[in-house]
Order: structure tokens, then sequence, then C-alpha cells
């Protein structure tokens, strides 16, 4: 099969940059906690790549469910509090949350 | 092996078209519905890696479970106005073609089915070997895992709460 290590590690790096974009730019704590999702995302298919392409096939697929869980944990939450913030603010765009910085 | 390369490509492209519509989309819901691509399309790449196991847990666990999560987040934090509750019926003859192609599919897959590929499949080692690495190797972080879920679970339902 032409279809290496490289080609994955490619689709990887794109999506964890379009992960980090979304961080950086977007004005709204959801779209935020979405490029969250792709950077792990871009993590995981990194791990399931190198594992299956190594000497130790499956110890990156422990590793992924691992971060699975985690990331899980986290939106949940990431949610709550997102919720709590939408309570007290009336918005959760993040430039509108700085009454600890006055 | 030529099929490999197309299904690659294929799913790398929705993945990476999905992710570009997470990213530069205006629209909340439409975000989410690109995120539901992308991890889908991740899982069929996990999938073409011979990463059964993991390609059904992630559309276990992200698509059924964290993208229910962020929409109803975009549900509770933002006030839909504009959104319509509609109920007619469109797009009628694609949804007809994409199903009969589908039921197509499933219906060949079931004619050629045979016991013995059942006993190949039932063979695989890929579910032995994580849980033998995951029980052996990583038994204290698994535990971890799962008192940190129940830990998740208290807190965020008590953050969220009034």
């Amino acid at each position: 099969m032409s279809i290496t290590l490289t080609h994955f590690i490619a689709v990887s790096a794109v999506l964890f940059s379009l992960g980090l974009f979304a961080i950086l730019t977007r004005r709204n704590s959801v779209t935020i906690l979405m490029g969250l999702e792709l950077i792990l995302n871009a993590a995981n298919l990194n791990f399931v790549a190198f594992a299956r392409f190594s000497d130790t096939p499956f110890r990156g697929d422990v590793a992924v469910l691992i971060v699975i869980v985690i990331a899980a944990a986290e939106t949940a939450v990431a949610l709550a509090i997102f919720i709590n913030i939408f309570r007290n603010f009336g918005s959760i765009d993040p430039n509108e949350i700085k009454t600890l910085k006055e | 092996m030529e099929y490999f390369d197309y299904y690659f490509y294929f799913f790398s492209f929705i993945v990476l078209a999905s992710a570009a519509v997470v990213v530069f989309s205006k629209n909340l819901l439409y975000a989410a519905v690109g995120l539901l691509t992308t991890l889908v399309g991740i899982s069929g790449l996990f999938f073409l890696l011979d990463a059964r196991f993991l390609a059904f847990i992630q559309v276990l666990v992200y698509v059924g479970g964290v993208l229910v999560f962020i929409v109803y987040g975009i549900m509770l934090t933002n006030r839909i106005r504009d959104l319509q509750f509609k109920t007619e019926f469109h797009f009628v003859i694609p949804a007809l073609v994409l199903t009969g192609i589908l039921a197509g599919f499933i219906i060949k897959g079931a004619m050629e089915f045979r016991e013995a590929a059942l006993g190949k499949v039932l063979k695989n080692i890929e579910l032995n070997q994580i849980a033998l690495i995951l029980f052996n190797d990583y038994l204290i972080v698994f535990e971890i895992l799962g008192l940190l879920l129940l830990v998740i679970l208290i807190a965020a339902s008590s953050i969220a709460r009034k």
C-alpha cells in the first residue's frame, strides 16, 4: 500500500492546526471547546497511527482510550461551567468575562 | 491495495472538510454538525488503521455522548430565536436514492454472509491485546479513570445546579 505513516501524520497536523485556529479566533466558548476536541482527535489519530506502524501495535490504543475518557469528563465540566457563566454574565464570550481583572 | 488509498483519501477529505466547517462556520449548530462528521471520519480512519474497537468507542462516546453534550450547551447558552421546527418533507428523491444504495449494500453483505467469516472476526486478537495491556500494565490508571469519572459526574451536576 502506498499510504504511509506520513499521510496520517499530515492529516493529523492539519486537523491540529484547524483546532488551534478555532481556539485562538472564535469568540464563543462552546466553539473553543469544539476546537479542543479537534486537537484531542488529532492527537488520538497520531497515537493509533504511530502504534500501528511500530513494534508494539496495541499500546497506542490504550492511550487513546484514556484520552477519550478524559475528553468526555472535561467536556462535561466545561459545559457545566459555561452554563453558570451564562447565568451570571448573560454571555459566554470570553472577552466579556473579565471581572477578575478589574 | 488500491482500495485502501481511496478510502484513506475519502475519510481524510471528510475529516478535514468538516473540521473547516467547525472552524469557519458562523452558525453554531452547523459547527456542531461539522464536528459530528469530523468525529465519524476519524472513526473511519481508525477502521483503516485496523483499530476496530477504538472506532466503535469513538462513535459511542464522542458522537453519542460528547456531541449531544455540546449541542445542549449551545441550546442552553445562546438565545436561539430563528430556529424553526418544520415538519415538512424535502429532499425526498436524494434520500430515497441514498437509502436504496445503503440497503443494497446491507442486503449484498447479508447474502454473502458465511459462518467462516464470523469465525474469522471472533478470533480477532486486537481486543485481547488491548485488554491484556490495560489490565496488566495500566491497571492503576484504569482505576483512577473510574474514580475520575465518578468525581466528574458529581462535580458537573453540582456545578450546573443552581
